[in-house]
């Protein structure tokens, strides 16, 4: 078994360089994770809540967050660092995203913010072999209609399909995030592919039939 | 609608709880099959549908979901940075007309271009990490591209232009026609695998490598070639039963190249590569990546080295390094690997050609490997497999200068890309090289160093019998007592009459023996510890500062003669060690005059000239090369340029020829003091004047020897002796602190703070008024890190250029 939830080299070694008090290294160390945070926080914000919320605000404030815990996990690491401060930034998103639905009163539509061009290519892949008549709909349609499929999944499902295909995560990384086995992780990634791939038929069907 | 009833029963399924082992069939092929993708694998479908004939419906569109998923998550230029500005690129971007796109890499895409103005064809990269980059990096990767630019030489691709049109950053060169040594590996490597399962015709593709092959790039003289050219062969090497082999047995290919012709021509290839490079570190510019991808060979057998300047910025770019990027951390050298980018000098580009030089060679990676820590690893740690032990066919000459050049440690390798050519020449000439395979006590020594703190203790033993003095603890402690009592003696004696001074020279010479050791065991230690550099530095300006007093006072009227030279030595090694090569060159040759009892005026008249110079702007010349320094002075890209140029020459002028006649001396030091005197009058006004605060703030107590400082504060006798004094100590505590037992963190910070306390001494000595001036003088603190750029050369080996003693 391939062994990639450990930290990298660079990571390992600024981790070193800052318990031995060099704190340019913090820096350095935070620099080189927030592309990928703040990919992370860019998904799973809803586009309605963007004018009001920059997703690198909550990167840095989870990395303030980070930054008072540092020395906790310094002394006892309980994971990968990458993976410690993900699980930061994702619990202070959810915080935010709680806050602000809190304010609106009112139900937020679970629209996930795919790249356009992926999600219509990803609509196409999906429909193209069944038996809907892809072609026929509007392109922006069927890319709003992915994005509400993925959106439609059940929170667990829809944050393996974003942990592993759009962050890049490993199955290991993934189970040691959500603490579950190795093959749960992988059912679990499954059972959201399947469930995806049956919303995305059940809907197309009624207009296929039209 | 037709209905497809293996769909249906597969959503039937998924509904009930039998479903689960659907599940995880599904998840462990979608596993994998992403696994493979972030590889760059390219896992074909088909291939898990025929392995599971019942859910191929259903994988079919799974899989080809994730295949589509998968590349947003892993290509580069899909991050979510440089989403939206590297689009397929169609139409003009400012001058250059896109004609297609010829290939893409780490680094970005390469278009086949026309630039209008000129009706000519260019090769336009784009760069998409430019995009991340922002302020300042931007604008250091504008004055690195342009520096790049301004290299001429016939084996560097030249760069026509720099530039940036709507938020697209480029880099226009010429149009090479030829391939990539990457390329030619690849297909080498493809061709040798054909010929050892059937002795076929060749079936090379590619022009560039039938002629590599066949040795028709080889450029020398009809008479001159040895070995007549040989029709490529290739053919399986049997397994050596060697462990390693057999370990890599199952990985590797196992074939090679055989034929001696092309051992030749590569050599070729490495001559030009090695010159085009030693041209550049000239200049001041080195390349940070050379790899196969990034050198290009013609079909006329010449080689061009391409992308100069870039991967310094890559480097401090925020893109997520991913698997194309792999492919630069496999040439990476150690110091690259293992991040200490404050190391990583023109001596990185020597490794990279040598790793490079050994696949060619051998068409297998030198550091084998697919995961990026795991490369890391072996870089940093793993000596590379001897080409010799995959193909006894290559030339044992080739292999050793090879494995020079890409030896672990920047001091083991060839001190200029010149150097590495020359070998390489004088190998096509069937002349003996200069490198020398490792000696037995060398390959310990590399064993230990990887081992440290295994052998520390016992590395400490064999110093301290290598230095002829009795090992143990406890009398070191002893001994370091007695040397403290020694010194301060010393120290005391200085207020006495010189006769009286003369009657502990004796004890001195031991003290100084004792004080040899430990700076330089110290010295040792710190050299691998980026942290400790700025401290490592203090050390060796205390030890300096320290020789030279001693210097100073001891007389030379032969009594003293063998240590009035070997402290000349000393400091030849210690201004060495900070990059001050022509101070240490001085040092060198009074330590040669005293030990040859033949005074020479004419040289002693330089000394003095030299010395005054060094004494003056040695100091803040040094400061200049500092990455913090030249940012705070906000220097042009011509400024850049200048002080790197000057920087390496001030390294390499000497080392050539350890046996200079003096005449080549003089015009080296000259030309040198010319570099030096033009550096500081290309300073700006205001540039200058920060340099001397800067100097001031980082001198410690020292600083207080500047004469023009001295005057400024208009210090008094009483003050200028207890600054003495002051000074004394401060040199006393910095040389003292460490311990044979390697330093801890905590002794180093000790020392950092007795320096700095001393300045503090020192500014309690002056009266309120001249405290004032001080502040007024000094400016701004400096916040930048000033760090030593050279790791330490002390230790077991002599330096090369040290004198043999008669």
């Amino acid at each position: 078994m391939e062994l990639r939830a450990e930290n990298s080299a660079e990571t390992a070694c600024l981790l070193q360089q800052i318990r031995n008090g060099e704190r340019v290294a913090t820096d350095q160390l935070f620099a080189r994770h927030r592309p990928e945070l703040r990919r992370l926080v860019r998904l799973r914000l809803d586009p309605k809540l963007r004018p009001r919320l920059d997703p690198s605000d909550v990167v840095q404030e989870a990395q303030m967050e980070a930054l008072r815990r540092l020395n906790d996990y310094l002394q006892e690491p309980p994971m990968p660092f990458r993976l410690w401060l993900r699980k930061i930034t994702y619990d202070r998103l959810l915080m935010v995203r709680r806050q602000h639905v809190r304010a609106e009163r009112r139900t937020v539509e679970r629209d996930v913010a795919l790249p356009d061009q992926s999600s219509l290519l990803l609509a196409q892949q999906l429909l193209a072999s069944g038996s809907s008549p892809s072609e026929q709909l509007a392109k922006r349609e069927l890319s709003r209609r992915v994005n509400r499929a993925i959106g439609e999944l059940a929170e667990s499902d829809r944050e393996i399909l974003l942990m592993r295909n759009f962050e890049g995560l490993t199955n290991r990384e993934v189970s040691q995030l959500l603490g579950i086995s190795l093959a749960a992780a992988s059912q679990r990634y499954g059972r959201a592919l399947l469930r995806l791939r049956k919303i995305l038929l059940d809907e197309s069907l009624p207009e296929g039939q039209s | 609608m037709k209905s497809d009833p293996s769909h249906l029963s597969v959503n039937a399924c998924s509904e009930d709880n039998a479903s689960g082992s659907l599940e995880a069939i599904i998840g462990q092929v979608a596993d994998e099959f992403t696994e493979r993708l972030y590889h760059h694998e390219q896992p074909q479908i088909e291939e898990y549908a025929q392995r599971y004939p019942h859910l191929a419906p259903v994988l079919r569109q799974v899989l080809s979901a994730l295949q589509v998923m998968g590349c947003t998550a892993t290509d580069p230029l899909m991050n979510d940075e440089a989403l939206g500005t590297a689009p397929a690129l169609r139409g003009c971007l400012g001058d250059f007309r896109i004609l297609r796109e010829i290939g893409r890499g780490g680094m970005g895409i390469v278009y086949e271009a026309e630039q209008l103005s000129l009706g000519r064809r260019v090769a336009l990269k784009v760069l998409p990490f430019a995009a991340t980059l922002h302020g300042k990096q931007l604008q250091r990767f504008k004055h690195e591209a342009q520096a790049a630019g301004q290299l001429h030489h016939t084996n560097i691709v030249p760069v026509h232009a720099v530039g940036c049109e709507r938020g697209v950053h480029y880099y226009a060169m010429q149009l090479i026609e030829g391939q990539t040594l990457a390329a030619v590996i690849h297909e080498l490597r493809g061709q040798a695998m054909l010929q050892a399962e059937d002795d076929g015709p060749s079936v090379l593709s590619s022009e560039v490598a039938t002629r590599l092959l066949s040795g028709q790039l080889l450029r020398e003289k009809a008479g001159q070639a040895n070995d007549v050219p040989t029709p490529p062969t290739a053919r399986r090497v049997p397994s050596a039963p060697a462990a390693e082999t057999v370990a890599r047995a199952g990985l590797s290919t196992e074939c090679s190249i055989v034929s001696q012709t092309y051992f030749r021509s590569v050599t070729q290839l490495g001559v030009q590569a090695a010159e085009a490079l030693e041209h550049a570190h000239d200049e001041g510019v080195v390349h940070r990546d050379i790899k196969p991808a990034n050198l290009l060979v013609d079909v006329k057998g010449k080689l061009w080295i391409t992308d100069f300047g870039l991967a310094h910025c890559q480097s401090s770019g925020n893109l997520t390094l991913t698997g194309d990027l792999l492919g630069t951390v496999r040439y990476m050298s150690p110091e690259q690997a293992a991040g200490k980018r404050e190391l990583v000098d023109y001596r990185t580009d020597i490794y990279s050609l040598g790793v490079t030089l050994y696949e060619l060679l051998t068409l297998e990676p030198a550091f084998p490997g697919s995961e990026r820590e795991e490369l890391l690893r072996k870089i940093s740690c793993d000596e590379p497999l001897p080409p010799r032990r995959l193909s006894r066919a290559i030339p044992a000459d080739l292999e050793t200068i090879v494995l020079k050049a890409m030896a672990k440690r920047p001091e083991e390798r060839y001190v200029t890309a010149r150097e590495l050519a020359e070998d390489l020449r004088r190998f096509l000439e069937h002349k003996p090289i200069q490198a020398r395979r490792p000696t037995l006590l060398e390959r310990a020594a590399k064993w230990s160093r990887r081992h440290r703190g295994m052998v520390m203790s016992a590395v400490v033993v064999l110093m301290l019998s290598a230095v002829g003095f009795a090992a143990s603890t406890v009398l070191i402690a002893r001994e370091k007592a007695n040397t403290e009592m020694a010194y301060q003696r010393v120290t005391e004696e200085q207020s006495r009459t010189k006769a009286a001074y003369e009657a502990e020279v004796r004890n001195f010479r031991q003290a100084r023996r004792m004080l040899d050791f430990f700076s330089q065991v110290s010295a040792e230690e710190l050299a691998d510890k980026p942290d400790a550099q700025e401290v490592r530095r203090k050390l060796l300006e205390a030890a300096l500062d320290y020789y030279q007093n001693f210097i100073k006072q001891c007389p030379d009227d032969g009594s003293t003669r063998e240590e009035l030279a070997q402290s000349h030595l000393r400091v030849a090694n210690l201004l060495h060690e900070m990059g001050a090569r022509a101070g240490a060159l001085l040092a060198l040759e009074e330590a040669r005059r005293i030990l040859q009892k033949k005074p020479n005026p004419e040289l002693e008249q330089y000394s003095s000239t030299l010395r005054l110079n060094w004494l003056r702007n040695g100091g803040p010349l040094l400061l200049l090369e500092q990455r913090s320094v030249q940012e705070e002075l906000k220097f042009s890209p011509e400024q850049l340029r200048q002080v790197g140029r000057l920087a390496f020459r001030r390294r390499t002028a000497f080392w050539d020829n350890p046996n200079l006649s003096l005449e080549r001396w003089r015009t080296k030091f000259e030309e040198l003091a010319a570099q030096e005197e033009a550096v500081l009058k290309s300073l700006q006004p205001q540039q200058a004047k920060r340099l001397k605060q800067i100097a001031w703030q980082e001198g410690g107590a020292s600083a207080f020897s500047d004469g023009e400082l001295q005057e400024a504060l208009q210090l008094n006798g009483e003050q200028l002796r207890r600054i003495e004094a002051i000074q004394a100590e401060a040199r006393r505590s910095m040389l003292f602190i460490p311990g044979p037992r390697g330093p801890r963190s905590e002794d180093w910070r000790k020392a950092a703070d007795s320096w700095r306390n001393a300045r503090d001494k020192v500014l309690a000595v002056l009266t309120a008024d001249q405290n004032e001036i001080w502040e007024e003088l000094i400016g701004e603190p400096f916040r930048g890190q000033i760090r030593l750029l050279f790791p330490s050369s002390f230790g077991l080996r002599p330096s090369p250029w040290m004198p043999k003693k008669p």
